[in-house]
């Protein structure tokens, strides 16, 4: 809290308070700097939900301080920030300003075709890579099912490395013309094209374009950096480990030789830099700079003693004693220091069960049973706790799901895949569209009216009065006589009836609304969405999100100029059941607070478990295939069993990309393709995925491993290790 | 508004005065009274020249809304335009006139076929046209550097053609000129010789096949019709007197001719409002408009301001010295009003508009009071939802809607899917829930679900509207609304399928819809979105080819193939006349400006959106680098923009606060209606007025 003005680094282990740290800085710069009125300080966060996060904090400080909130600073995401910035010149890169952004799951709609098309069109090359020990029958499968797959895979993450090493397309083309170059490099690079064709027709881009053409504008317009330099004055960047090397390059653009710049990161808990240049390493580089202040934040009082040691005893393993040497650096210091006496945030006390490392052999099914016998346990002693069940793979995560549900334990998939916020704006969006499209339906009148009264669900007595009215709905026998009564008026009957009154006054608003609504049916659909929202309450991340859905529609409809309404509502009912994925400008989840879910086990997979603390967490899943050491005996996801030799062909199609670059920039590949590099690549980031786990438990931590679904895997390298040392030590 | 001024100014009785001021540059701020001026001019032409025949006087005004003081003038003296009085855009002159002397251009042999009858392109077919040349580029990998959606990359090459034409620059440079501004990469660059490419096959095209869009118009026109002698001496002879109202607004051609025809007129006023230039993206301009004023005899300048408050002349004073100025809290109090708790979500800004506009009225001070709700972009749900909001408070607005897709007009689209009930022969789908909505917006009373049971089981295959469906129980519906039902039905099947399409429409229209118990009766805005399509209708078939001009049918159908792509756009021009002067104003910013039509107070929706100021940035066209007053060779950067911006800011508060009689209400949701956060320049602007306000509170 003392910086003022310069370069500075701050080291900081988990529960150590970024967040409150970088929002009070954020506030003091506002309130002691003489900031123009066009200024702004800037924060960059990582996920949409810290930047709702800070964006509340520094406006409450604001207003406690008599101050207006939402002016003197701005909180975006990353790419956010490069949203705002390209708005600024779109021209520069070839947008106009109407231009749309795609979420993955349309980019890999979009790239199904071509995949299909180059397995067309490169069929003997490209099944010449299926391993010959496979029968015919299961061939026939793979290649119409598994390659495909793997292929759009392997080209989607090319496609995004290309555009993290800012390679043209032109550039590929040109180096690929020389003969004895990898065939698949060509046929992925084919597919690039066809891609970015398609983008092109679109008017739209993707998540990486977004990153990319941002660094263009401000690269090639230097009075357009030096404007924004005046905008932001100062930069206060959150979770900066993560950020790739483009990212930290707008960053840098942004604050220039002189500017103010203060970077909070762990680089233990870099999870993100699968095919991006994302590495830990930059931020610990930036902070090793001569002209950088370089502070630690290591005391945290988020976790018990016991959980603290456990972390940091890792940390000592990784360094000094992991078996794969290549991996040392994974993790480094500073260890985590609990707080000292009298700190507001003590941390919780030990208790016998603080750490619980299962090192027994488990199959998958027996885990299952396992957690969900000492879920309930712990919820029976804790329960207003906040409980999670983490694990790698969201098929797994699923799995949990499944089981937890059956033995009747409540259980919340709010992380997974697509948050559960939009589920319910888009599932609620689906019920209200079907009662306008079929007015003739009381049953769909009845869920819309349910839908319309969501916001009572919270309190008993009325949620009771909704669903005892919506009951009258659904017993109509014409709803005409309800919503445009003529002869026969279905409401003043029942006035004349012993009916509540709260219950008429319900009917009664929601006819008028539904009427609003069947007006506003002559709208486009992105807009008659727009009306809809107008009229539900909602809280302002559903609200949001549904502003976010009606620019999705407007897009699917301009993309696809003949689809029906009906095609649309496909589309919403797939998100609202959870089939489509639906991003934003992050993946992760808007404004979750594990507060909300006392009681409840929310199920997750690690990587979503960032940046958030439950008082009990199971690491569950602690296995040698989900957390591997880089050995050679252990299975890999990209290895694929059913290519030849399990060749790594996402590592060597790197690795050409690579050389060919090193090649035609003037320099010399050194290196040798070995695949054991990005096997180390692998552990390394999933050795920082199990700190994380680690690290999310406030009271009580249990780590478990199952044997797998062809029950020949052990438990991973850290678990061994660490259980080993309880047991030793106790 | 088309009133004389009762006590006319020094000024005004001198601009009025076309003999002692025979040419005369009349310049100033809006709401200064010019257009009254000209009026005063107007009827001293008239009254002292009634027994002359055929056009003495041409009124041209830059676009058609802008006629409306003289319409309305002429109305109230009892003077039917075409007597004596033509009230013109230079567009629709030089449409007519390509038109009339065509044989004079079939002798220049520009043409292939010079002595067939040329074929006019409207915007859309251009696009068409365009469409074929720039399809097989892309397939050769050519405009692979700009992310643009097909038919944006059309209308930004026609754009350029345009421009081209209207600034007064060969089309042949287009590209160069583009390219040498453009700070971009050289790959980058490329894009603009594939422009530049498609525009010389388009033009090729159009020279080979007759076609003639509105740039070959303007060329033809100036470089061909203008300086031939006959055409001078026709023009010379319709009109003896010019007024030329706005001449701020349109584009540097039209100043040329100006220039050129002035010394063979009796009279010609030139009216320039100083502070304008709305209609720049367009090519207007304001600095070549100018120029004329050395072309007259007389100039005068009028400073005064017949519409604002002192404390509004105060208000707009600050805005364009932010900087030295220092407002008080009293005029911040008297001028502005601002919502007193922070509005996050754009529901809750419109519960606000709703709330202030109800006190507003509500407020007994016995006086009317004229309202306009202003934003940068008006969207169908911000219309429609506006339109609710204040009708639940017993309120009536009028809309002025923007050039929009003709597809998204409610009448529009209803009078589409009737006619492709009346004919089946077309094979054109109409989705059951579209069937349902049209019957609602056709018949007067009928409801969304009583038009469910009406359509009862409806195939959208073979479109055919049925006999009542059985059994349908009388109690449900009406006997009136089945008999409306039934008139409907019998009236669309009994329909001549080779009936032109436009007569069809104006029957339908006429003999149907606007009858009692339809919903067109004594609907203004119905009528004027009939006679939008109707006319838009013509303007297609007369650019198809004569094949499909004979076959009624073909033509019906692609030009409604069209209207359902939404590609084929209207401008609505008089929205708002006959509409009633004290109902609410729904308008985009820019087309209240151009609309000229002051009003006591202005609620300005979303300030923090960027659309206040911010122009359309199109990759493969620019207004301002292709207009005269932009440098050979001069690179446009961040810097030129954000100078635009400015300008363009300034000249937007400033043109709406002479509109404004009595007050501002300003606006803003931290997420706009699309969940956007916006923090544009105009809400710094608001912010550093109140905080400039309180510091002098606080030093007092």
């Amino acid at each position: 809290m003392t910086y003022r003005e310069g370069l500075m680094g701050i080291s900081a282990v988990p529960g150590s308070g970024k967040t409150w740290t970088l929002s009070n800085l954020a506030v003091k710069l506002i309130l002691s700097t003489d900031l123009e009125p066009d200024q702004e300080i800037l924060v960059v966060t990582f996920s949409n939900s810290a930047a709702d996060n800070f964006s509340n904090r520094i406006g409450e400080q604001l207003r406690e301080n008599g101050l207006i909130e939402g002016f003197g600073y701005r909180v975006r995401t990353l790419h956010g920030l490069a949203n705002d910035i390209i708005h600024e010149r779109p021209e520069l890169v070839g947008l106009s300003n109407e231009f749309s952004i795609i979420d993955e799951s349309e980019s890999n709609e979009i790239m199904k075709d071509l995949v299909a098309q180059a397995m067309e069109n490169h069929f003997d090359y490209l099944t010449s890579l299926i391993s010959e020990d496979i029968n015919e029958k299961k061939r026939e499968s793979i290649i119409k099912t598994d390659f495909p797959d793997y292929l759009l895979i392997l080209a989607r993450n090319w496609i995004k490395t290309v555009k993290d090493k800012q390679i043209t397309i032109s550039q590929l083309e040109e180096w690929l013309s020389v003969p004895d170059t990898n065939p698949l490099m060509s046929i992925v690079l084919g597919i690039y094209r066809g891609y970015q064709a398609a983008l092109n027709y679109r008017g739209a881009i993707d998540f990486d374009d977004l990153i990319r053409y941002a660094l263009e504008c401000l690269r090639i317009d230097q009075n357009l950096t030096k404007q924004l330099r005046h905008r932001w004055p100062f930069i206060l960047e959150d979770e900066s480990q993560d950020s790739s090397k483009l990212q930290q390059e707008i960053l840098t653009n942004l604050v220039g030789d002189n500017g103010n710049w203060v970077r909070v990161g762990d680089p233990n808990q870099a999870i993100y830099e699968s095919f991006t240049t994302a590495d830990p390493n930059l931020l610990k580089t930036f902070v090793s700079r001569d002209n950088v202040r370089s502070v630690d934040l290591p005391v945290s009082g988020r976790s018990a003693q016991k959980i603290i040691d456990l972390a940091n005893a890792l940390i000592d393993w990784v360094q000094t004693s992991h078996p794969n040497y290549a991996i040392r650096d994974a993790l480094s210091e500073p260890f985590i220091q609990p707080t000292l006496p009298g700190d507001p945030q003590k941390n919780p006390t030990d208790r016998t069960d603080s750490v619980i490392l299962v090192d027994r052999t488990m199959t998958s099914d027996q885990e299952l049973v396992y957690l969900s016998r000492e879920v309930k346990t712990w919820l029976k002693e804790n329960p207003d706790s906040t409980v999670a069940i983490l694990t790698f793979l969201n098929k797994r995560a699923s799995e949990i799901v499944k089981f937890l549900k059956a033995e009747n334990i409540e259980v919340s998939e709010v992380l997974m895949k697509v948050p559960e916020s939009t589920r319910l704006s888009a599932g609620a969006i689906v019920l209200i569209l079907k009662s306008l499209f079929d007015p003739l339906n009381p049953g769909h009148l009845a869920r819309c009216f349910e839908v319309f009264f969501r916001h009572y669900q919270d309190n008993p007595d009325l949620s009771q009065l909704v669903k005892s009215t919506s009951k009258l709905i659904r017993e109509l026998e014409t709803t005409e006589d309800y919503l445009y009564p003529e002869v026969k008026d279905w409401l003043q009957d029942l006035e004349g009836e012993d009916i509540n009154q709260s219950s008429l006054e319900m009917l009664k608003s929601f006819r008028q609304v539904i009427k609003r609504w069947h007006a506003a049916l002559i709208l486009p659909l992105d807009q008659l969405i727009l009306v809809i929202a107008q009229n539900l309450i909602l809280d302002n991340a559903e609200l949001a999100i549904i502003h976010k859905l009606s620019g999705f529609i407007k897009s699917l409809l301009e993309n696809n100029p003949h689809w029906s309404v009906m095609n649309v509502m496909d589309e919403l009912i797939g998100i609202s059941k959870n089939s489509r994925g639906f991003a934003t400008f992050s993946q992760k989840e808007d404004g979750f607070d594990p507060e909300n879910y006392r009681g409840k086990v929310i199920v997750a997979t690690a990587h979503k478990s960032k940046g958030l603390e439950w008082d009990k967490v199971f690491l569950s899943s602690a296995n040698n295939f989900d957390y591997p050491g880089g050995e050679g005996n252990e299975v890999y996801t990209s290895e694929k069993w059913f290519i030849v030799d399990k060749r790594n062909l996402e590592a060597e199609l790197f690795y050409d990309l690579e050389s060919i670059r090193v090649e035609h920039t003037g320099g010399i590949m050194l290196r040798t393709f070995d695949k054991q590099n990005s096997r180390d690549d692998v552990a390394r980031e999933r050795l920082r995925l199990f700190y994380v786990g680690i690290t999310r438990a406030k009271k009580s931590l249990t780590i478990t491993w199952n044997t797998g679904t062809k029950n020949n895997l052990h438990a991973a390298l850290p678990l061994q290790y660490l259980s080993g040392l309880v047991n030793k030590n106790g | 508004m088309g009133n004389l001024p009762q006590t006319p100014t020094a000024i005004q009785k001198q601009s009025a005065d076309h003999i002692g001021y025979p040419t005369l540059f009349l310049s100033g701020p809006a709401s200064s009274g010019k257009t009254s001026a000209g009026l005063l001019r107007l009827n001293n032409i008239l009254t002292n020249q009634p027994e002359q025949s055929g056009h003495p006087v041409l009124v041209l005004i830059p676009q058609r809304s802008l006629a409306q003081p003289y319409h309305q003038f002429l109305r109230i003296i009892n003077f039917s335009e075409g007597d004596q009085v033509s009230i013109q855009t230079m567009s629709s002159l030089v449409r007519r006139m390509v038109s009339l002397f065509w044989p004079v251009i079939a002798s220049h042999q520009v043409f292939r076929h010079p002595y067939e009858a040329p074929r006019f392109l409207t915007l859309e077919t251009s696009q068409y046209y365009m469409a074929q040349i720039v399809l097989p580029m892309i397939d050769q990998g050519r405009f692979s550097n700009v992310t643009l959606p097909l038919f944006r990359l059309y209308s930004q090459i026609i754009d350029n053609l345009n421009k081209s034409a209207l600034v007064g620059f060969p089309h042949t440079e287009i590209g160069q000129r583009l390219s040498s501004a453009f700070i971009g990469d050289a790959a980058r660059q490329n894009v603009f010789s594939d422009v530049q490419e498609a525009v010389n096959q388009f033009r090729a095209y159009c020279l080979a096949n007759n076609l003639v869009d509105y740039s070959l118009q303007v060329e033809l026109f100036c470089q061909i019709l203008w300086p031939n002698q006959t055409f001078q001496k026709y023009i010379t002879n319709q009109y003896s007197h010019l007024i030329y109202d706005n001449s701020e607004e349109d584009p540097p051609y039209v100043h040329n001719i100006i220039s050129q025809w002035l010394p063979n007129l009796q009279s010609a006023l030139i009216i320039h409002d100083d502070q304008a230039g709305y209609r720049s993206f367009l090519g207007a301009d304001p600095r070549s408009a100018l120029s004329l004023q050395k072309q007259c005899q007389d100039s005068l300048v009028t400073t005064e301001n017949f519409v604002s408050s002192k404390h509004i002349q105060e208000l707009r004073r600050c805005f364009q010295d932010l900087k030295d100025c220092q407002p008080t809290q009293e005029l911040i109090n008297q001028t502005i009003g601002f919502p007193t708790k922070r509005l996050r979500f754009f529901p809750e800004l419109l519960d606000e508009l709703t709330k202030q506009i109800e006190e507003l009225r509500a407020q007994p001070d016995g006086k009317e009071k004229k309202i306009a709700i202003l934003a940068p972009y008006v969207s169908d749900s911000l219309r429609f939802s506006l339109e609710h909001n204040l009708e639940t408070l017993g309120l009536q607005v009028n809309i002025q809607k923007p050039s929009s897709p003709l597809n998204q007009d409610p009448v529009i689209k209803t009078l589409i899917i009737l006619s492709k009930f009346a004919h089946p022969s077309w094979e054109m789908r109409v989705s059951f829930l579209d069937a349902a909505v049209a019957l609602t917006y056709a018949v007067n009373g009928l409801d969304l679900n009583r038009a469910h049971l009406l359509l009862g089981s409806f195939d959208n295959s073979n479109l055919h509207l049925h006999d009542l469906p059985e059994p349908i129980k009388s109690d449900r519906i009406s006997s009136e609304l089945i008999e409306r039902y039934q008139e409907l039905r019998d009236w669309l099947h009994s329909t001549d399928p080779d009936e032109p399409f436009d007569s069809f429409l104006s029957r339908l229209f006429g003999e149907l819809l606007s009858q009692p118990g339809f919903r067109f009766e004594d609907n203004l805005q119905a009528g004027t979105s009939t006679a939008v399509l109707m006319e838009s209708f013509q303007k297609f078939t007369l650019s198809l080819d004569q094949k499909m001009q004979t076959d009624q049918r073909l033509a019906a159908q692609a030009f409604i193939e069209a209207v359902d792509s939404g590609l084929i756009s209207a401008f609505y021009l008089s929205d708002w006349e006959g509409q009633p002067n004290d109902n609410i104003l729904i308008a985009p910013v820019t087309s209240f400006l151009m609309r000229n039509e002051p009003v006591d107070y202005q609620f300005w929706l979303n300030i923090g959106s960027k659309g206040w100021y911010e122009r359309l940035e199109q990759p493969l066209t620019h207004p301002i680098v292709l207009s005269r007053n932009w440098s050979a060779g001069k690179q446009w950067t961040a810097d030129d923009e954000t100078a635009y911006n400015q300008a363009n800011l300034q000249r937007t508060l400033s043109g709406l606060l002479l509109r404004c009689r009595e007050k501002v209400f300003a606006l803003t949701s931290d997420y706009n209606e699309s969940g956007v956060e916006e923090r544009g320049q105009l809400l710094t602007v608001f912010q550093t007025l109140f905080r400039k306000a309180i510091r002098g509170e606080n030093e007092r």
